[in-house]
C-alpha cells in the first residue's frame, strides 16, 4: 500500500495523536459500563488503593483490569501484524492469516482441556504458535519458492489444520464445564481476566516492542526484498527467525489472556501505515498504540452495549472488515490520482 | 400441574409380546417386549430410571457425565452398584454415540436427546431402537413429558404417578402461595453458572427461570430479554442487583467467593448473604429431573421463609425413601444440601437442624 510522504516531525506528531487516542480510549473504558459511575468515582477508582467507594471499586476491579488487558492485547496483535506484513512483504499477512492465532488458539484450547492454569495455557499457546509459524515457513519452502502466494497458501493450510485440532478439542471437551468456556474463549473475551494476568503482558509488550523497534530499520530493508537485505550484509534468515519468535510470543501472550481475536493484527497496521507511512520504527509503536486503543474500545462495547456480553471477535470483525474495505478503496483512489 | 402440554400419546402394549413407545419426535418405536437392557445418554435420566425401577440393573451403560454426577453426589452411596455401570458409550464428551460399543452391548433400547438429529440417525441406521427425549426441558410440563416416556418404556407408570403426584402437589401448593404475587412483592433472583470466571445467567426458556418464578421470585435476566444460559458481566449482575443468587451445582463457584468479590459483593444478595450453592442429591438440582419438586421447595423456603410451611428435610427424606429406598443420615443431608458451602448464607441454618 503506497502512502503519503511523511517527514520525521509529522510522523512524531502522528504518534502523539495516536497516544492521545489511546489514553482517551482507556479513560472512556473506565467511565462506561452497565452501571453508571460518576467522574469522581472514576478518578477515585483509578487512584485509590483499597478504601474506595462501591462505585470506585467497580472501576478499579471490574473495568481497569479489562481496560489494561485489552489495551495490552491490542498492542501485542497490532505489533505482530505490522511485523508480519513487513516480514512477508504481504499486505494480507497477519497473525490470523498466517495460522499463528489458529495455532496458538489450538494450544490454549488443548491446555484448557487438560485443566491447565493461566501459565500452562500461555505456555501451550506459545509452543503451538511457534509450531504453526514454523510449519507455514516449512510448507512455503517445501513448495520451492518462498513467495507471498505460497506463504498465504501455507497459512491457510496451517490454519485449517489448527482449526481441525481445535474442533477435536471442542468435541472431547466436557459439555457442562469445559465446552462453554472453550467456545467463549475461542471467540475472544476479557470477561474472566484478572489484573495480574493482564499486567503479565506488560513486560512482554515492552520487551518485544523494544526488540522489534530495534529491528525496525532491518525490517524496512527486508520489506524491499531479501536480495536488497542480503546486499547490505543482513543475515536475513537469522533476523527472520528472531522476529518470528518475538511475534509468536506476542500472539501467544494475547491468546493466553483473551482467546482468539481476529482482525486487529490485519487492520490496525494498515491504518497506521496509511496515516504515518511504512517506516517500521514508526509503524511498530504506532500499531501498538492504535491496536491498544482499538481493542480497549471494542471490549468496552462488548461489555456495555447489551445486557449480554458480546464476543470480542464478532465486534472486531464487524468493525474491522468495513474499515479494511475503506482503506483499500482510499488506497485505490490515491493510486489512481498518483498515476 | 399437568404434563399433557403438547404431549404425544404414549402407547404401552406388552405383557412380554410387543411394546410400542411414541417418543418426543412423535415416532413410534416398536420394542420386542419389555426392555431389560438400556443405554441412557441424557445425563439426568439414569437417575430417573434408578428412581422408577428401584435399582440400576437395567442400565447397561450411561453417559460419562452421569457417572461423574453419581460419584460427586449421593447416588453411589444410595445405590452402590451404580458405580459399576460402564460409561464408554459416547465418542468425545458430548452426546455422539459410539455405535460399535452400543451394538456390542445389544441394548433393548437407547435413550437419547432428540437433538442433534444426527446422533439419533447413526444409531437407527445401525439397527438400534432409539427413544428420543426433549433436550433440556424448560418447563415442568416438558419435564413430565420426558419422564412419562421413560416410565412407559420401563413399564413403571405406577411409580411415575407417585413422582408426578409429588410434583403436582408441590407445584399447586407453590402456585397457590405465590402465583398471585405482584412483581413488586417477588424478590429478584438469578441463577448463575461460572465457567472459569465467565459468568452465565439463566434467562427465558430455561428450567431455572421456571422454578425461580414458581418459587415466588422474578428473574431480571428474563425481564431484560435474555434467553438460555447467556454470558454477562459482573457489572450487569450488579445493575440487576438481585436479592437472591443461586449458584450452579455444575461448577466450583461458592457463596464465599461472591461475598468477597469486590463487585458482586455489592449486590443486595451478597450484602444480605442470600447467595446459595445448589444442592446435589441423586442428581444436581439445577435442571429438570424427578427431584425438581425438591428444588422448588428449597428455593421457595429460601426466598419466602415466612410464607413457606415446607419442611424441606422431611420432604427430602420422604422423596429419597420413595425414589431410592434409602434412609438419609445427617451426613447425607449435609452433602445433598451443601451445608458446608452454604454455612454462612442467610437462613440456611433452618436446613441444618437435626430433626
Amino acid at each position: 500500500m503506497r502512502n503519503r510522504p511523511q517527514t520525521a516531525s509529522t510522523r512524531l506528531l502522528g504518534l502523539v495523536v495516536i497516544a492521545i487516542i489511546l489514553v482517551s480510549a482507556f479513560l472512556a473504558a473506565l467511565a462506561v459500563g452497565r452501571v453508571s459511575v460518576d467522574l469522581r468515582d472514576v478518578i477515585l477508582g483509578l487512584l485509590s488503593t483499597g478504601s474506595e467507594s462501591d462505585a470506585a471499586a467497580i472501576v478499579r476491579y471490574a473495568r481497569i483490569p479489562r481496560a489494561l488487558a485489552s489495551l495490552l492485547v491490542g498492542a501485542c496483535l497490532g505489533m505482530a501484524g505490522a511485523v508480519l506484513q513487513g516480514l512477508f512483504r504481504n499486505p494480507l499477512a497477519g497473525p490470523q492469516t498466517l495460522g499463528l492465532l489458529g495455532g496458538a488458539g489450538f494450544g490454549g484450547a488443548f491446555a484448557i482441556l487438560l485443566g491447565f492454569g493461566a501459565v500452562g495455557v500461555a505456555g501451550m499457546a506459545f509452543l503451538a504458535g511457534l509450531v504453526a509459524i514454523a510449519a507455514v515457513i516449512g510448507v512455503a519452502r517445501l513448495a520451492g519458492e518462498f513467495s507471498v502466494l505460497m506463504i498465504v497458501l501455507a497459512g491457510l493450510l496451517v490454519s485449517a489444520l489448527a482449526g481441525a485440532g481445535t474442533t477435536l478439542v471442542q468435541f472431547i471437551a466436557d459439555p457442562e464445564t469445559q465446552l462453554p468456556q472453550l467456545v467463549y474463549w475461542l471467540m475472544g473475551s476479557f470477561s474472566a481476566v484478572r489484573i495480574e494476568e493482564g499486567m503479565a503482558l506488560l513486560p512482554l509488550v515492552v520487551a518485544c516492542g523494544v526488540i522489534l523497534w530495534g529491528y525496525g530499520l532491518r525490517l524496512d530493508v527486508m520489506a524491499s526484498g531479501d536480495e536488497d537485505a542480503q546486499a547490505i550484509g543482513l543475515n536475513v534468515a537469522r533476523d527472520r527467525i528472531v522476529l518470528l519468535i518475538v511475534v509468536t510470543a506476542l500472539c501467544a501472550g494475547a491468546v493466553a489472556v483473551a482467546g482468539v481475536i481476529g482482525w486487529v493484527g490485519l487492520v490496525v497496521p494498515h491504518a497506521v501505515r496509511f496515516m504515518l507511512g511504512p517506516n517500521h520504527r514508526v509503524l511498530i509503536p504506532g500499531s501498538a498504540l492504535l491496536g491498544g486503543a482499538f481493542l480497549c474500545l471494542v471490549d468496552m462495547t462488548a461489555r456495555s452495549a447489551t445486557v449480554a456480553e458480546l464476543p470480542v471477535s464478532a465486534i472486531t470483525a464487524l468493525v474491522g472488515a468495513p474499515l479494511f474495505l475503506m482503506l483499500l478503496v482510499v488506497h485505490r483512489r490515491r493510486s489512481l490520482v498518483g498515476a | 400441574m399437568s404434563g399433557s402440554e403438547a404431549s404425544p400419546q404414549l402407547v404401552a402394549e406388552g405383557g412380554g409380546d410387543t411394546t410400542e413407545i411414541l417418543d418426543i419426535r412423535g415416532i413410534s418405536v416398536h420394542l420386542g417386549g419389555s426392555v431389560e437392557k438400556l443405554v441412557v445418554l441424557p445425563i439426568p435420566m439414569a437417575s430417573l430410571i434408578i428412581a422408577l425401577d428401584g435399582s440400576s440393573s437395567r442400565i447397561a451403560a450411561l453417559h460419562p457425565q452421569a457417572a461423574q454426577s453419581a460419584r460427586e453426589g449421593l447416588m453411589v452411596r444410595m445405590v452402590p452398584e451404580a458405580a459399576g455401570i460402564r460409561s464408554d458409550v459416547v465418542i468425545g464428551a458430548q452426546f455422539n454415540p459410539n455405535v460399535e460399543t452400543l451394538l456390542s452391548l445389544r441394548p433393548g433400547a437407547v435413550i437419547q436427546w432428540s437433538e442433534p438429529e444426527d446422533s439419533i440417525l447413526s444409531m437407527e441406521n445401525a439397527g438400534l431402537r432409539v427413544i428420543a427425549l426433549q433436550n433440556n426441558p424448560e418447563s415442568e410440563a416438558r419435564n413430565q413429558q420426558n419422564m412419562r416416556i421413560v416410565a412407559t418404556l420401563l413399564g413403571r407408570e405406577d411409580r411415575l404417578e407417585q413422582i408426578i403426584a409429588l410434583h403436582d402437589r408441590r407445584a399447586a401448593m407453590l402456585e397457590e402461595a405465590f402465583g398471585s404475587l405482584a412483581p413488586g412483592s417477588r424478590p429478584k433472583a438469578i441463577y448463575v453458572r461460572a465457567d472459569n470466571g465467565t459468568l452465565r445467567v439463566a434467562g427465558g426458556s430455561t428450567y431455572q427461570n421456571f422454578w425461580i418464578s414458581l418459587a415466588g421470585g422474578r428473574n431480571p435476566a428474563t425481564e431484560d430479554g435474555l434467553a438460555g444460559l447467556t454470558p454477562v458481566s459482573a457489572e450487569q449482575i450488579l445493575r440487576w442487583d438481585p436479592d437472591f443468587i443461586f449458584l450452579s451445582a455444575f461448577d466450583d463457584m461458592l457463596p464465599a467467593s461472591l461475598f468477597t468479590d469486590p463487585v458482586l459483593s455489592q449486590t443486595s444478595a451478597a450484602r444480605n448473604r442470600r447467595v446459595y450453592k445448589m444442592p446435589h442429591g441423586g442428581y444436581r438440582w439445577d435442571p429438570a429431573s424427578h427431584e425438581s419438586h425438591l428444588t422448588w421447595s428449597w428455593a421457595a423456603q429460601l426466598m419466602h421463609p415466612q410464607r413457606s410451611s415446607i419442611n424441606l428435610r422431611e420432604d427430602v427424606r420422604h422423596s429419597y425413601r420413595l425414589f431410592y429406598n434409602y434412609e438419609l443420615t445427617d451426613q447425607d443431608f449435609a452433602l445433598v444440601l451443601q451445608t458446608t458451602a452454604n454455612a454462612t448464607s442467610q437462613g440456611y441454618a433452618a436446613f441444618q437442624s437435626i430433626r
